[in-house]
Formats: structure tokens, sequence, C-alpha cells
């Protein structure tokens, strides 16, 4: 009777650890999550950002420009274009 | 104090009637049994509905945003992308006392304090937005000041990197992430994809405690590759801008196509409007003119009248005309030719646009095959490309027409058409006779399902000489012609009807269409350009420069090579006719900066 008692105690002692434990582990996990939350967003945006950066940078209108004013290249004229036969 | 008499030691037991017992325990048990069942009722019998109605009142659900999936061109640069955003609400109740920051986050936000309050007013008692689809920095300057009732959503806003060069034929999504013009609308559901949930405890701030079951993750919505060229888009974007300018016109479309898979490699309209910075709101701007602008098509619509002659054995291929009159008369109209020729073969027909010889041949044809042609290479039927506003034009029945109005159809008048059903049909002519369906999703070289022979191998492969005769030496659309290659097209120019049974004085439709490599074609192209009021107001000086730049960029670009050697083409192409067409086409693929 008593060790029974004594053996039943030292369970209920157990299981409220583990609860505790589970607590715990539940919460650190949780955080966890928010921050690979906050960094996966984080990172969206950022490849988002570079994607549209990238296409302005190589948007035809400003390749366009930069030819022709800085570089001060032109699409040749007709007679310009000479025409060659591959051997 | 005692009483006399009374015992000095304990008092006297007396026993009680044992009924009082029993009454307590019952009363007890009866309590007992009576939380008992009510918690029985609570637990098992109702619990399912109570722990529910409990997570209401604390347990929130909130929705996790789809990204909608990006639009591509048929080389994988991004036409339309949706990059994070974040919207601030507030909760008036909660933000309304906390005035002292107003003018702080006012400035973030680079509003008046007064426009500020204007907002948080602007909705309910509990929720209002405060800045919708703002950059996430600017969000987090705002936020990290911890302002009780500010609250911040994750949000995808629609960026097109191309600006107006594509804008009328991609649409535009709505702020809540809807597509709600052009393509954006046609293929919503592929691109939307659907949002998540989560549910769980958040704290007064909004931020989260703990989550509460499985998240329902959000889908991003899918891929959208087009069959459209990015640089060809462009080239032709502003070749008919710079037309349309030019001559200050009202407006132009064009289209071009590859002649085997159908695919449209570039769809542009002008005027056209910039996505990405709506609030000059314009609805006439938003028109896909390729697809929702019907006009009566004028002289690019003969190939088709000789087509249908040819095939009937109205005419043999080896037939002439005598035109040699300032007027054939057909009941009461005068149909006219710009210049007087004498005897013409078929191809001096095309070559000439003469609008007599056309007229003598549809009247020889028996109508309904007339009509049959044009229906089979599409003309009065949508495309099927499934764009919202695509009109189909109109063929009116062939029983209905008069004498007039078999001579008119021949040259282009008295049905409309838009710039994509020109490209298709004389996609067909281009393809051997085979009409090709066109689309706007790239395929992989494979011929479309949806083709049919509509014009007899024979004849197309006639029509092809005969119009790669139009952009030669004294064709009138010279200006089409591109070094080293082949081109085969036709010019068109219709005077625009005014609604009332008449045409308008001074009002033209400038038309060309054509494709190229004319021996072994690849692409064909319709350009339109319409109410052109300055200059030289024909298809071939108005139009065709526009095909010439953005076919040849597209030949260049898709790595066609030049079938004619250099001298031939010269011998061939010869002088142009005047100085003025001399310079212009010298122009060669032009530079026209936008």
């Amino acid at each position: 009777m008593r060790r029974s008692t004594i053996i039943f105690a030292l369970l209920i002692t157990a299981t409220l650890f583990g609860i505790v434990a589970a607590r715990e582990n539940t919460r650190s996990q949780f955080i966890a999550l928010q921050e690979a939350q906050a960094r996966h967003f984080a990172l969206d945006n950022r490849w988002g950002q570079l994607q549209l950066e990238q296409a302005t940078l190589a948007s035809n209108a400003r390749v366009g420009d930069i030819a022709r004013q800085k570089l001060g290249l032109a699409a040749p004229k007709n007679d310009q274009i000479v025409m060659v036969k591959a051997p | 104090m005692t009483y006399p008499g009374a015992p000095l030691h304990s008092p006297q037991l007396v026993t009680l009637p044992a009924w009082r017992a029993t009454a307590v325990w019952t009363v007890v048990a009866l309590g007992l049994a009576a939380i008992m069942a009510q918690a029985w009722r609570a637990q098992v019998e109702r619990g399912p509905f109570l722990r529910d109605q409990g997570a209401q009142r604390y347990l929130r659900h909130f929705a996790l945003p789809a990204q909608r999936g990006p639009i591509l061109d048929r080389s994988g640069k991004a036409l339309a992308l949706s990059v994070p955003v974040q919207t601030l609400w507030v909760d008036p109740r909660l933000f309304n006392p906390q005035q002292a920051y107003w003018p702080q986050i006012a400035a973030a936000l680079g509003i008046s304090a007064a426009a500020l309050a204007a907002r948080t007013h602007s909705g309910g008692s509990r929720f209002a937005f405060l800045a919708r689809q703002i950059a996430p920095e600017r969000a987090a300057t705002i936020l990290a000041l911890h302002v009780p009732g500010l609250y911040s959503l994750n949000e995808n806003r629609r960026y097109y990197p191309s600006g107006s060069i594509a804008a009328p034929l991609l649409g535009f999504t709505n702020v809540d992430g809807r597509g709600i013009e052009g393509l954006e609308m046609a293929y919503n559901q592929w691109l939307q994809g659907k949002a998540g949930e989560e549910t769980g405890l958040r704290d007064n701030l909004g931020h989260p405690l703990a989550i509460l079951g499985t998240a329902r993750l959000a889908q991003p919505g899918q891929t959208l590759t087009l069959s459209i060229d990015r640089n060809i888009q462009y080239v032709a974007y502003t070749a008919l801008a710079s037309a349309v300018q030019r001559f200050q016109a009202h407006s132009g479309a064009a289209v071009l196509m590859n002649v085997h898979t159908g695919e449209i490699l570039a769809m542009v309209s002008y005027p056209s409007f910039n996505p990405n910075e709506r609030t000059d709101y314009q609805p006439s701007l938003y028109n896909n003119r390729a697809i929702a602008d019907t006009f009566e098509p004028g002289s690019v619509m003969k190939p088709f009248t000789i087509a249908a002659a040819l095939d009937d054995g109205s005419i043999q291929p080896n037939s002439t005309f005598d035109v040699n009159t300032n007027c054939f008369r057909v009941a009461h109209y005068c149909i006219q030719d710009d210049i007087r020729h004498g005897i013409l073969d078929l191809a001096q027909v095309l070559k000439y646009s003469s609008n007599i010889g056309a007229a003598k041949i549809s009247l020889r044809t028996p109508p309904a095959d007339l009509y049959q042609m044009l229906r089979n290479v599409g003309f009065g039927q949508v495309s099927g490309l499934g764009l919202p506003g695509e009109t189909g034009g109109t063929v009116p029945a062939w029983r209905g027409w008069d004498v007039a109005r078999r001579a008119a159809m021949a040259y282009g008048y008295g049905l409309s058409v838009t710039p994509l059903q020109l490209a298709a049909a004389y996609g067909a002519i281009a393809n051997n006779g085979v009409y090709v369906q066109p689309t706007l999703l790239r395929r992989a070289s494979t011929p479309s399902p949806h083709s049919q022979q509509v014009i007899p191998v024979a004849t197309a492969a006639r029509l092809r000489d005969w119009l790669a005769g139009v952009t030669s030496r004294g064709g009138t659309g010279f200006l089409a012609a591109i070094p080293g290659y082949s081109v085969a097209g036709k010019t068109g120019t219709s005077i625009m009807a005014n609604g009332k049974g008449g045409f308008h004085k001074h009002q033209v439709n400038t038309t060309f269409v054509g494709f190229a490599p004319a021996n072994n074609p690849r692409f064909v192209m319709a350009v339109v350009v319409r109410g052109p009021t300055q200059g030289w107001r024909y298809g071939g000086v108005v139009a065709a420069p526009v095909f010439r730049v953005t076919m040849s960029a597209a030949l260049h670009q898709m790595g066609v090579q030049p079938d004619v050697s250099a001298s031939a083409w010269n011998a061939a192409a010869g002088k142009p006719r005047s100085a003025d067409q001399e310079r212009r086409w010298a122009e060669g693929a032009g530079d026209a900066a936008h």
C-alpha cells in the first residue's frame, strides 16, 4: 500500500515534469517558426525586389537609351548593311 | 447555573428520527447527480458546440496571402511580377486616443495629419485602412513605434516591368490582386493561387502567441509563359508609336505571329497606359486594339477574293482584266483606281492594288464561295484566344449581298475585321493554305491542334509569289522591303465609315499585312494605323515601315537567315519610286526612341 503510493507519486511528478518540458519545447519551436516565417517574408521580399530591379535594369527602353546616348550607337541604315555569304 | 433535579453530567442522548439523515443524504446525492448531469451535458452532449463557441471568443483566423504567379515572355523575362508589400490598418477605438503619435506616422506616410485623421474615420468602428500596399521598409519604420491599435497585413502588389509596351495585352489587377483586364483577367484562375489560413492566439498588438491546429498553407499561383517575345514586342510598340506620332494618327495596333505554330510574338496597341501608375483613369486606353477594334480592311482583302475565285474556278491563274477606265460603274457606284492601268494579270491586280480588277473578279465569283473563303480564314468570328474584349468583326451573310456589295467586298468594304484576324488569315496564305488558330501561350514547336487546310496548296503558293511583287519595285508596299529577305504583303487604305451609311471625307485606316521570308514564311504581321492626318496617308507609307522595322527585328532575333543575296535583292527591289520613299526606306530598322 505504502510502496504503491510512492510509485504513483513519483509517476505523477515525472508526468508533471514531462508536461513542463513539452510546453517549453512547444514554445521554443513556435518562436523558431515565427523567426523562420519572418525570414521567409524578408527573403521573399528581397527576391521580389531583385527580380523587379533586374527587369527594370534590363528594360528595352533603358538599354536603348544607354546605347544611343552613352555609347552613341544607332541601328544601321539599310544601305549600311552588308551581307556576306557563309562559305 | 444548574437546574434543580437535572443530571450533573452529559446531556441525555436523543435519538433523532432516521428519515432526517436519509433526507440529508438524498439532498446531497441529488445535488451531486445534478452537477454530474450538467457536467455530462456540457462536456459530452453540447461539448463540441460550447468548445467552438469558446474558441470563437479568443481564437482568430489569419489569412496567409498566396503570391500571384508571374507572367513571363517566351524566354522567361518577366512581364508581370508580384512583390510582397504591407498594408497598415488601425482599430480606431484603440488608435484614436494615440494622437501623440499621429504627426510621426503622417510624416512617415508622407501625408498630412488631416489626411491621416480622415483615413482613420473612413472605415468601420473597429477597422480602417491606413495605407495600402506600401514598401515593407516603410511599414517597418511605422510599426516600430508600437502604437496600440495599429496593425499590418502582408499582401502582394503587381508590377509590370515592361511598362506601357504590353499594357493593353497584359491588363492589370485590382488592389485585391484580382485580374480585371487583359490576360490578367483571362488567366486569373491560373495565376491567382489559393490563400491559406492559420488559426491561433494573438495579443492585443496582433503579435502571434500560439498557433493551434495545422495551418492551411497558401498555394502560390502558377507561372504563365506567353508566346510573346519582349524584345520584338518593344520594337513593334516603338515603331507603331513613332508612326502614330509622325502621321498624327488616332491610334494603331499590330500583331506579329509565327505562321506554323500560331504563336503570337508581339501584340501591341497604341496609345497605351502605364500599368504601374493608374491614377489617370482612362478606360479607352485599356483597349487592346489588336483584338477589340474592328475596321473596314480595304485592299488587304484582295488576296482572299482572288483565292475564292481561283478555288471555285471562276477565274484561272493566268486570267487578265481590263481596268483601263476612270470609272467602273456597278449599280450607281463608281469604282476607281488611284492610277489608271491597262490590262492586268492577277499578280498586277495585287501589285498595283487595283480596285476595278478586284471588283471584276468578285463579280465573276458566286457570293457564297467568297463568303465561305472569308469565314474559313477566320473573319467574322473570334479567334479563340480567350481574351476579354475580343470582337469577331462582321461578315454579312452572303444571301443579302447585292451587286454593289459583291463588288465592294472584293476590295474590303462592307465587312469589318480586327488586326489579329488579318494576321491569322495571311498566316494561312503563308502556311501553305493551312489556317492555324493563334495563341498567346508558348508552344513547343508542335503544330497547333486547331489547324485546317482552307486554301489549296497551289493557290497559296501563287498568292505568295504575287504578294512578293507588292514589296518589289513599283509595288505599293515597297517600304516594307527588308534587305536580304524576300517579303510578301499587301497594303490597304480604306476610307473610314461615319456610322451613318456614308464615309468620312478625310479619315482613313492604313494597313499593311505581310509575311517573311516570302520563299519560306516564318512570321506574319498585320499593322493598322487609324486616322493618320499628316503626309501621304496610304498603308504603304504609314503602316509598311512599321512592318519593316518590326519584321526585320523579329527575323534577326529568331535567327532566320537571309534568303536573298544582296545583288539579287537589289535587282528585285530596285530603286524606290520617289525621293521621299528613298529617304524613308533608307532609315532601315530605325531607332525610334521611346
